[in-house]
């Protein structure tokens, strides 16, 4: 609207006004004798969940195109959910529900509903209507933070009896990380993409709300990773293991992994030697256990200089014997 | 209400829905195929988002959480088959029992339960000889396995709303997505783009590991399906160069049209997409066997499947069914061979009837009674889930094929029409149409032109009708909108639509 119009409307007198306020739901279809309130108005906890994200409550993702008052919308911009319950009739809202084209030429709301009629359908449309008529008095829907996150659920898994593998994307780490969390509260980022140990922490696991609630974070424009929760206590910088040159990285190539005892064994190449590696928790750290086939040249484990925390091996020196199939350890321990 | 404020709104309620294309063009009854919902695990967000058959008989799905469950249609429960896997989107049954092989991001895994304790052990790469550059659009679909034991995938491109999150996994091309200056008939803007190895390709798998790109040119290609004859298609997104849906035969060296993969095509490696020649790049594309139209057909198409059951999912036996995202659809094809490249029309099948939205894979049961359609989208709004279609034995009275001939089309039916309905003129409305070919998100139908249907002649067993048009040309959709033709029996025809692909004319006999 442009500014100065608000100063030249005129008043058209009460009886137009009454008859122009028909006319307008006449319009978009709504008899105006039909009910407003529609059914159920009271408080509704299916309806909220409805909105947010989470599947399992039959979450339908509403809130990935609509804000909610201060909460921005999560992708798209499509208008505010705060307010349609005061905004929106009911027969008006339950047809634009079941089918918002025939209501609104080209709109880019989704159709949610495939049989129009069903009960499922009008209990659906239901309850969504009941929680915007109590918008302003509940929380927001479930997906706006991380708060709603259930420890333990789906978005914030927990070790408990046995090791937990999650793939994700993860901080400082390329996308095919792999995150273990290990009965006990330790945890590690394994990077599928450069075969290698990445980083260790301490604490709870990972915290997959961030990514699961947005396409990208809209400060950096990068696609968000799972949040870490705890603290890293080592990092490894560079890949440990050298054949023959002391001073080159070797080429490294995936292979998978197998879980033992819940805990995965990843396999992987390094410059041809098959390389079998599992992580377990000691006591203020982790173990490496390490398997080697096929070694062909002398071969060495250089372990990283991380302040904090020390580096024992069962191998003399670090020195790898250069022939047939050799099993070491190695122990990452924080300095108390 | 008035009658003429009736007739108002009931002409724009009408006007409305064509123009935002979502009027469902017919569908099949429930009476003739049944949609249920199956409900998922309890307390599992149901985001499923592949689905196969075992050996078992079981069906195997797999969560974008990164779960695969095992599902007992008899017993109808659920039970955890593997965790741990990062958005899988592909899932297919290994060569072993309790073997699977899964799409996910990062890797094509072959996942086996190797101990038979019923869930899976082993999570082995089969390969990961591709980019990664974090970005959230980078899916994946696949496998199929050909004759020769090679396996193939697709790769979706990176999106242009986000940038590469480092370390990426592979080289960053960092190319310029902008030209500097634009150039006249050069490509100059890529939005969605390919910054790592492979990004817009189907890849090639041999049976030793060895990885190529087989084709290039996706935007978002999201399904992939092969033909008993080794045909290999894949379902490709609207969006900038993909001006409607497509389905495109997929054979080794081909371009499909996106751009943006151009330089991980042997034939154009290392050339700069924003530099190249979009009049060349038109040329050269291999034209989509398919066009389903946007919003009457198609939104987001997704995975295809045959119809391999020989009749126990109704009359359309060794046609494809083809999964559709932004509709609560399943779409239905029908290829035909012209002179050695497949075309062919599109119909719609399941359209609504409690269907739900987001239906991104598809999986026959292994009687071939049940198609069942697993449903995800995350945070682009549907609601997730698993529902199946099931063969309720009544044949529908359907469009079975419409096929290019000399002179016209020649349309076969699932039962017999009634001879006049069947055969005036007035039943079969026609237009020619195409899409645009540019860095523009989709493209309207252009050059809407009415196609004069010149006779209709029905044949003696009332199965055929040949319908006679002289104005065929290559490269135009025909959209065929029959009226109200019944069958002998007087039942209304279900379909309101049939598309037809015309890339190459029938050949005239010398």
């Amino acid at each position: 609207m442009l500014g100065w119009q608000d100063l030249r409307m005129p008043s058209f007198g009460g009886a137009h006004a009454r008859w122009f306020a028909d006319a307008l739901p006449k319009a978009s279809g709504v008899n105006p004798q039909e009910a407003y309130e529609g059914p159920g108005t009271e408080l509704s906890a299916e309806g909220l969940n409805r909105l947010g994200v989470d599947g399992s409550r039959g979450g339908m993702g509403c809130i990935g195109c609509h804000g909610w008052g201060a909460f921005p919308a999560l992708g798209e911009n499509g208008p505010d959910l705060l307010d349609v319950g005061s905004r929106v009739r009911w027969p008006w809202f339950e047809r634009w529900m079941r089918d918002p084209a025939r209501v609104l030429v080209g709109t880019s709301m989704p159709r949610y509903f495939g049989d129009p009629e069903s009960h499922a359908t009008r209990t659906a449309i239901g309850e969504l209507w009941a929680a915007f008529r109590s918008a302003e008095l509940t929380s927001p829907p479930f997906g706006f933070g991380a708060e709603d996150a259930r420890a333990g659920g789906e978005s914030l898994p927990v070790p408990r009896d046995r090791a937990i593998v999650v793939r994700w994307d993860m901080p400082e780490a390329t996308p095919a990380a792999i995150a273990v969390g290990l009965p006990g509260g330790i945890s590690y980022c394994f990077d599928a993409g450069e075969s290698r140990l990445r980083y260790a922490w301490r604490g709870g696991f990972v915290d997959l709300t961030p990514t699961l609630l947005t396409k990208k974070n809209r400060e950096t424009d990068l696609t968000e990773t799972a949040r870490i929760v705890g603290d890293i206590f080592f990092r490894e910088g560079r890949y440990p293991l050298r054949v023959g040159e002391e001073d080159r990285i070797p080429q490294r190539r995936f292979m998978g992994y197998r879980l033992v005892d819940s805990v995965p064994e990843f396999h992987y190449l390094v410059d041809g030697v098959s390389v079998h590696e599992r992580i377990t928790p000691v006591a203020d750290g982790i173990v490496r256990r390490f398997r080697l086939e096929d070694i062909r040249q002398p071969m060495r484990f250089v372990p990283a200089a991380h302040p904090g925390v020390e580096i024992r091996s069962t191998l003399e020196g670090f020195e790898i014997p250069p022939s047939g199939p050799v099993e070491f350890e190695v122990t990452v321990v924080e300095k108390r | 209400m008035s009658r003429s404020a009736k007739t108002l709104v009931a002409s724009r309620v009408a006007t409305a829905a064509v123009a935002a294309g979502v009027l469902a063009f017919g569908q099949v009854p429930s009476s003739s195929y049944k949609v249920e919902s199956i409900p998922g695990p309890r307390g599992i967000a149901p985001e499923i988002s592949a689905v196969t058959f075992g050996g078992d008989g079981r069906l195997y799905a797999t969560f974008r959480r990164g779960y695969i469950y095992a599902f007992d249609p008899r017993s109808k429960r659920w039970h955890r088959f593997a965790e741990g896997l990062h958005t899988p989107l592909g899932i297919a049954k290994g060569e072993r029992p309790g073997e699977f092989l899964v799409a996910q991001v990062p890797e094509l895994t072959r996942v086996a339960d190797t101990d038979g304790d019923g869930t899976a052990d082993l999570f082995e790469t089969v390969t990961d000889d591709w980019g990664l550059s974090g970005n959230y659009h980078e899916f994946i679909a696949g496998p199929v396995r050909d004759a020769e034991g090679n396996m193939y995938i697709t790769l979706g491109l990176a999106s242009g709303n986000a940038e590469p999150r480092e370390p990426a996994r592979g080289e960053l091309t960092r190319r310029p997505r902008k030209a500097a200056e634009p150039v006249p008939g050069k490509v100059n803007v890529i939005r969605h783009y390919s910054p790592v190895r492979y990004r817009g390709c189907a890849l090639q798998i041999r049976p030793n590991g060895a990885v190529r790109p087989y084709s290039c040119g996706f935007r978002q290609p999201n399904g992939i399906a092969i033909s008993p004859q080794g045909d290999i298609f894949v379902a490709d997104n609207q969006g900038e160069w993909v001006g409607t849906s497509p389905l495109h035969h997929v054979t080794e060296g081909a371009f499909h049209g996106n751009p943006a993969s151009l330089h991980w095509h042997p034939d154009f490696l290392g050339t700069d997409p924003i530099a190249a020649d979009v009049a060349e790049l038109d040329r050269r594309r291999k034209r989509p066997a398919i066009l389903f139209p946007q919003g009457d057909m198609g939104g987001s198409t997704a995975e295809p499947v045959f119809d391999l059951s020989d009749g126990a999912f109704g009359p359309y036996a060794g046609q494809m069914f083809v999964a559709e995202w932004t509709y609560p659809r399943v779409l239905r094809v029908d290829l035909q061979e012209v002179q050695g490249e497949y075309q062919g029309a599109a119909f719609p099948f399941v359209d609504g009837n409690g269907l739900r939205m987001a239906n991104n894979r598809m999986a026959f049961s292994p009687d071939g009674r049940s198609l069942y359609v697993a449903q995800t989208s995350r945070i682009w709004g549907s609601i997730e889930g698993l529902q199946r279609i099931t063969w309720q034995g009544e044949v529908p009275f359907d469009i079975l094929t419409m096929r290019l001939e000399r002179d016209g089309f020649e349309l076969t039916f699932t039962k017999p029409v009634d001879g006049q309905s069947a055969a005036d003129l007035r039943n079969y409305s026609m237009t020619r149409y195409y899409y645009l070919y540019h860095s523009t998100y989709g493209s309207p139908k252009t050059e809407v032109t009415p196609v004069p249907v010149e006779s209709a002649l029905v044949s003696d067993d009332g199965l055929r009708v040949t319908l006679e048009v002289s104005d065929l040309r290559e490269g135009w959709l025909y959209d065929l909108r029959p009226g109200s033709i019944q069958s002998a029996d007087g039942e209304a025809l279900v379909t309101g639509m049939a598309a037809y692909t015309l890339n190459r004319l029938v050949a005239t006999q010398p």
